[in-house]
Parts: C-alpha cells; sequence; structure tokens
C-alpha cells in the first residue's frame, strides 16, 4: 500500500468522526427553539429548523428558497425586508436588530397571525451565489401579548386609576383608561403628577399633607431603605376637583407602591381608588344616625310633653285630656266585645270646698293628693282628676268590681287622718257607679255615674251608689258582702 | 486495462486540461448514474444562467475528495431528499419512495459519489496519474455556501465546474472544485479520448 493510501485510510477514520458530529450538529441546529433560519440578502430561505417547517405545514423540500416575503402581511414585510437591508449594509460584524412583528402562519396573511420577537443577526460569511448571510431568530409570543391583553383588560375594566410615575415626576405607562376620567384630563402620557393629581385637591388638603406631595416625588431615584420614610408623609386621600362647584369633585384613596431595581426606587406605581361614593354613603348614613336621634330626642321631647299634658301634675292622675284618648279606646272595644264589660266610678270629695275655705287652697291641694294617692293605691285601669275634687276610674270588669273599688276607696278615705301642720282632718267621699252600654257615648256615660253620685250625695254623702241596674237593696247587699 | 507512462518534457496546454478534466469529471457522474439509477438515458445540462458558484443547489450535498500527487479534485452530489427517495426507490425497491429512508437515500448518493470518484480513478490510472479516494461525507445542501470556487492560477491552479443531471425524471447537480498541482503531469491527458469500452468499465474499484 502506497503512502498516500496510508494517508487517506488516516483521513477515513477522521471523515467518520466528523460526518457523525456533522449529523448530531444538524439534529441540534434542527432542534432549535422557536424559529431558526439562516437566510440570503434576497430573503430567501436557505436553512430553516424542524419548528419552522412544522409551523408552515410545508414540505421540507419546498424550504430552500421559499421567499421570506410570503410569510408577512405587506405592511410588515416592508418594516422586515428594511431591517434585513441595514443588516446587510452593516459594516459592523455580528450586527443584530431585534423588534416584533406578526407571522402568518395561515393560508390568508391577514388570519392566524402570530407574535414573534425576531432577533436578526449578520453573518460574515458572503459568497458569489448566495450574497451576506443573516441568521433569524424568532421567539412565539403571541401567548404572551395574550395574556398581556388579558392582563390590560382587567386592569382597564377595574374602576382603578393605576399608573407609574417617573422620577422626572412625569406619568410613565398608564394601565387603566379609567384614570383619564377619573382625573378629569385626556392626554396623561407624559404629564406632571402634582399638576393633574394634586393641584386640582391643594384647596382640600391640610399643610402636612401639601408637605407629602414633595415626598413622592423626593423618594423616586432613592434608595428603598428610605422609602418608609417618605411613604408616612404621602397624602392618603384628597378632594379631587378640577370644577369650580364641588359637587363635581371625587374623593380618591392614592395607595403608592415602589418599583425597585437594584434597591433603587425607579418608579412609583400609583393606585387610585375612586371613594366618592363610599363617602358620600358614609356622610348620607351620618346625616340619618343624626336625623334619628334628632327624632327620638323629638319623641321623646314629645311625649314627655305628652305626658305632661295628660297628668295631673297635683295628684299625678290623668287629666280630662288623657280620658278621651284612653277611654275611647275603652268604649270601643266595649262595643265590638273585645272587652265584656266596662264600668266606672265617679268620686267626689264631700264638701271639699269647706276644707279650702277653712284650711287655704294649699292644704285643700294636699287633700286632693291624699284621695288621689288613695285612688292610686287600687291599681284601676284609668284613675282621672276629672276636674277640682272630682276623680273616675275605668274598669274593664262588671258593675260589681266597679262599686267594690269604689267602696275600698270611700273606706279608705274615710279612715284617713290628714295632718295639715296643726290641725288633723278627716274628709269623706261619695261615689256613683255606672256599667257601660254597648253603643252609648262617653257623655252619656259619664252622665249616668253622675246622676249615681249626685244621688248618693242627696243620699247623705260618703257612699257608694250603685247603678240603676241595682236597687238600693242590692246596693246595701254590696255594701253588706263587701270584704274588710 | 493499459497505463500510460507519463512524459513531464511535454509543455501542458492548459486550456485544453482543463476541458478535458471537466470532460472526464462530467462523463463518469453521467455514466455511473446511468449505472446506478438503471436509468435507460441520463441527460447532463448546463445550469441556468442565474447560476453563480457558491449557490446553494439542493438542500443535501454528498462529497468526496479524489486526491494525488498532480490533481485534487472535490466532486459534490446536491440533491434534494425527494429526488433521491424516488432514485433510491429504483434500487432499493419497497413500498413506495416514501418508505426509503432519508438516511438510506443519503448513503444511496454516497456510493454515488464513491463510483464516479472510482470511474476517474480508473480514468486517469490508465493515463498514469495515481489517485486515491476519500470517504464521502454527507453534510445539508445549505454548506455550499462555505466553498471557495474563485479561479486561480497559482500557487495552485484552480477551478470549477458546475452541472445537472436528469435521470428517470428526477434532478440533481454536480459540481467539481479541481486543483492542479502539477500540471506537467497530466499534460498528456489533453489529448486522451474516452473510449465506448471505458466508459462501459464497471471494473472493481480499490476503495480505500
Amino acid at each position: 500500500m502506497s503512502h498516500i493510501n496510508l494517508d487517506l485510510q488516516a483521513s477515513h477514520k477522521m471523515l467518520m468522526l466528523l460526518d457523525e458530529a456533522n449529523t448530531n450538529t444538524e439534529s441540534v441546529l434542527d432542534s432549535i427553539p422557536g424559529i431558526f433560519l439562516i437566510v440570503n440578502e434576497n430573503h430567501e430561505v436557505l436553512r430553516a429548523n424542524l419548528e419552522f417547517v412544522k409551523l408552515l405545514g410545508i414540505d421540507s423540500e419546498d424550504i430552500l428558497r421559499l421567499p421570506l416575503s410570503k410569510l408577512f402581511r405587506k405592511e410588515s414585510w416592508k418594516i422586515f425586508a428594511h431591517n434585513i437591508k441595514q443588516i446587510v449594509e452593516s459594516e459592523t460584524a455580528g450586527a443584530s436588530i431585534r423588534f416584533e412583528m406578526g407571522l402568518a402562519t395561515g393560508n390568508d396573511a391577514g388570519h392566524g397571525e402570530r407574535i414573534f420577537h425576531w432577533t436578526l443577526t449578520g453573518r460574515s460569511t458572503k459568497n458569489q451565489g448566495e450574497g451576506r448571510l443573516i441568521t433569524v431568530f424568532g421567539d412565539d409570543i403571541s401567548e404572551m401579548r395574550e395574556t398581556e391583553r388579558r392582563l390590560l383588560r382587567v386592569f382597564t375594566s377595574i374602576p382603578l386609576g393605576i399608573f407609574t410615575m417617573d422620577k422626572d415626576g412625569t406619568i410613565g405607562d398608564s394601565y387603566s383608561s379609567y384614570l383619564e376620567s377619573l382625573l378629569d384630563c385626556g392626554k396623561l402620557a407624559g404629564t406632571v403628577v402634582d399638576d393633574v393629581l394634586f393641584k386640582p385637591a391643594l384647596a382640600s388638603m391640610t399643610p402636612d399633607e401639601i408637605g407629602g406631595i414633595g415626598a413622592i416625588r423626593q423618594c423616586v431615584g432613592k434608595s428603598v431603605l428610605g422609602y418608609g420614610a417618605f411613604s408616612r408623609t404621602f397624602p392618603q386621600e384628597i378632594f379631587h376637583n378640577t370644577q369650580t362647584d364641588s359637587k363635581h369633585g371625587r374623593w380618591l384613596k392614592i395607595t403608592y407602591q415602589p418599583i425597585v431595581f437594584d434597591r433603587i426606587v425607579e418608579q412609583l406605581l400609583i393606585i387610585l381608588e375612586d371613594r366618592t361614593a363610599i363617602v358620600n354613603a358614609e356622610r348620607e348614613m351620618l346625616d340619618a344616625a343624626l336625623d334619628r336621634e334628632k327624632a327620638v330626642a323629638l319623641e321623646k321631647q314629645s311625649l314627655a310633653r305628652y305626658e305632661e299634658a295628660i297628668r295631673d301634675p297635683l295628684t299625678g292622675l290623668y287629666t280630662r285630656l288623657y280620658m278621651k284618648d284612653a277611654v275611647a279606646a275603652l268604649l270601643w272595644s266595649h262595643d265590638h266585645h273585645e272587652i265584656s264589660e266596662l264600668s266606672m266610678a265617679i268620686f267626689d270629695i264631700d264638701h271639699f270646698k269647706n276644707v279650702n275655705d277653712s284650711h287655704g287652697h294649699k292644704n285643700g291641694d294636699r287633700v286632693l293628693r291624699e284621695v288621689a294617692g288613695v285612688i292610686l293605691g287600687q291599681s284601676p285601669e284609668i284613675p282621672i282628676r276629672f276636674g277640682g275634687e272630682e276623680f273616675l276610674v275605668f274598669i274593664p270588669d262588671r258593675h260589681e268590681a266597679a262599686f267594690c273599688l269604689a267602696e275600698r276607696v270611700r273606706r279608705e278615705v274615710e279612715a284617713m287622718r290628714i295632718d295639715l301642720g296643726g290641725a288633723v282632718i278627716q274628709v269623706t267621699i261619695s261615689a256613683g257607679i255606672a256599667t257601660h252600654r254597648q253603643g252609648e257615648t262617653l257623655d252619656d256615660f259619664m252622665h249616668r255615674a253622675d246622676q249615681r253620685l249626685y244621688l248618693a250625695k242627696n243620699n247623705g254623702r260618703n257612699q257608694t251608689m250603685p247603678g240603676p241596674e241595682n236597687q238600693p237593696g242590692e246596693a246595701r247587699l254590696f255594701d253588706a258582702t263587701f270584704p274588710e | 486495462m493499459n497505463k500510460t507512462s507519463v512524459d513531464e518534457s511535454v509543455p501542458p496546454d492548459l486550456p485544453a486540461l482543463k476541458d478535458k478534466l471537466r470532460e472526464l469529471l462530467r462523463y463518469a457522474s453521467v455514466s455511473r448514474l446511468r449505472s446506478h439509477t438503471g436509468a435507460a438515458e441520463v441527460e447532463a445540462r448546463e445550469l441556468g444562467c442565474g447560476f453563480s458558484p457558491g449557490r446553494i443547489l439542493a438542500s443535501n450535498m454528498v462529497f468526496i475528495l479524489v486526491s494525488g500527487d498532480a490533481l485534487r479534485l472535490t466532486f459534490k452530489v446536491h440533491f434534494n431528499t425527494g429526488a433521491a427517495r424516488n432514485l433510491a426507490f429504483g434500487i432499493f425497491g419497497g413500498n413506495s419512495p416514501a418508505d426509503i429512508s432519508e438516511r438510506l437515500s443519503i448513503d444511496y448518493f454516497k456510493e454515488y459519489a464513491n463510483l464516479v470518484a472510482g470511474s476517474i480513478v480508473t480514468l486517469l490510472a490508465e493515463n498514469g496519474v495515481e489517485l486515491g479516494i476519500s470517504l464521502p461525507l454527507s453534510t445539508r445542501g445549505f454548506y455550499e455556501v462555505f466553498s471557495d470556487y474563485a479561479e486561480k492560477q497559482r500557487p495552485i491552479i484552480t477551478y470549477c465546474d458546475f452541472w445537472e443531471l436528469r435521470a428517470n425524471g428526477h434532478d440533481i447537480h454536480c459540481s467539481t472544485l479541481f486543483e492542479i498541482l502539477n500540471p506537467r503531469q497530466l499534460g498528456h491527458l489533453a489529448a486522451y479520448e474516452i473510449s465506448e469500452e471505458t466508459g462501459n468499465d464497471d471494473a472493481e474499484m480499490d476503495f480505500l
């Protein structure tokens, strides 16, 4: 074997290794994720990875010299071709351009477009047949962009104003379409935050809050370690009003979030929450609570006045005013069979005029109080001072019960001795009893009781005269059976 | 096979030598493709006027080196997998060309490159020019961009040739980079005529 053949034999071994290495390298290139292409300066595909072939759904045989322009919409392709031209004409080795652009993966260039992030890099290889070569990497970011769009929709649909403030105090990015409405400002990008957010609120801010506005701008660009000291002074809630009429203003709650990079506060994320409806509702609730308190106080006052009006201040018994209301209800109940019986007793202190004349009105009043106390002691349903020395008692019961009550009162008064400061006197009372007849008016009812009282007076006083339904004999019978 | 001794005293007619080497390569490529595909007719054509050296011709490429003291040839076959499968199917058989694996179709053209190189070695050996053959190497057609086809006169005479072959309705491309290391050893080739007998020579090659 010649030395040539020996050399070739050694080379064969090396070629076999190279062949295997080349196959593996090609396999790696085929498996590159995303889109990997090598194109010539005429925009023809010379090499593509498997994902690209799969994405386009074409035969790998058809990839070679596929015009790149077919993959893009006309407008997009102009930009893409321009970028390729920039790379081809660049004198810098390895010049690179990155950009985003849609790739038409379907048959119709207008549909099925997916957003890719492209990286074009110039290669040093150049030959007569293909010209300058460019590698094209494309990362499918359509899902990421879709997620961003969804997030943005969420941001823009929630009733919050969200934006970032840059180092120069201007609005950087706005993440909410609601922000323009909140701040009543149509163009926000680049606008100074102080001008659109705090200036229309100065009138309603305290000096401390106004001082905090400066701290907002000062904290940006500084270490995050000092942020806490700044943030404590930030205004938390403002009344933002761009109009002269205060009813057009909004209550804005402000939340601040530092955006930190490398321990430096690079931006502030500012979130505005419109609390106008809440504040107004709270105010209405407060007003309503105050109104309720006033109403309760008024009701108490009214009740006290009514109480004053229906209570006789001297005796503590009800007055005639109350009698009309209370007894009317009793009469109605009896007329409508809600109670089976209704009776009344009318009392009159015997010879009361003599007491007044002999011992004075003050002592007369004392006697009235003592007699009233006896009546109250019997706990009747409705005890009333009808006027002067006359008292009424209504009880929802039979004639006999009214008679017995009247007799107990009469006997107790008779047994009572009243010390008038030097003189001890004894008074008696007379009483008339009547039982209500269904349909009978109060006046008629009282008139009948009054007639019985009149009879008791004429009959010698200090006695209880039962109703006409009860014969004198029956009256005595009551008297005789009355328990001691 | 009669071997001719080389007379290095004769000054070479370089243009005629270059053309003769081109002719030999094209002849070998056609004759070996005919035998390798079983095609009744193999047509050799020039490439289109838009062609420039270095242009990628197909998705795959197999190349082989034929080398000796006087001459070095890099012969390349450029083919698409579809054409390779169809041509290989004619030899290997099976249900359909689609059943021919890519690996097998590439091996098919590696073997073809071997046959062409072997044929050249035989033809030149008859003329007293000793050459050896490398293993055929396959790679993607894309790597053609790294080829250097610039014509040179020194220190080595370098030139190239490109042509297209059609067999059984399928096209492949061939290219060769000629590097003449010692023209004086090859000068006599210019007068060499390929005989019918030589064209049908399927003698066993000495593959290394």
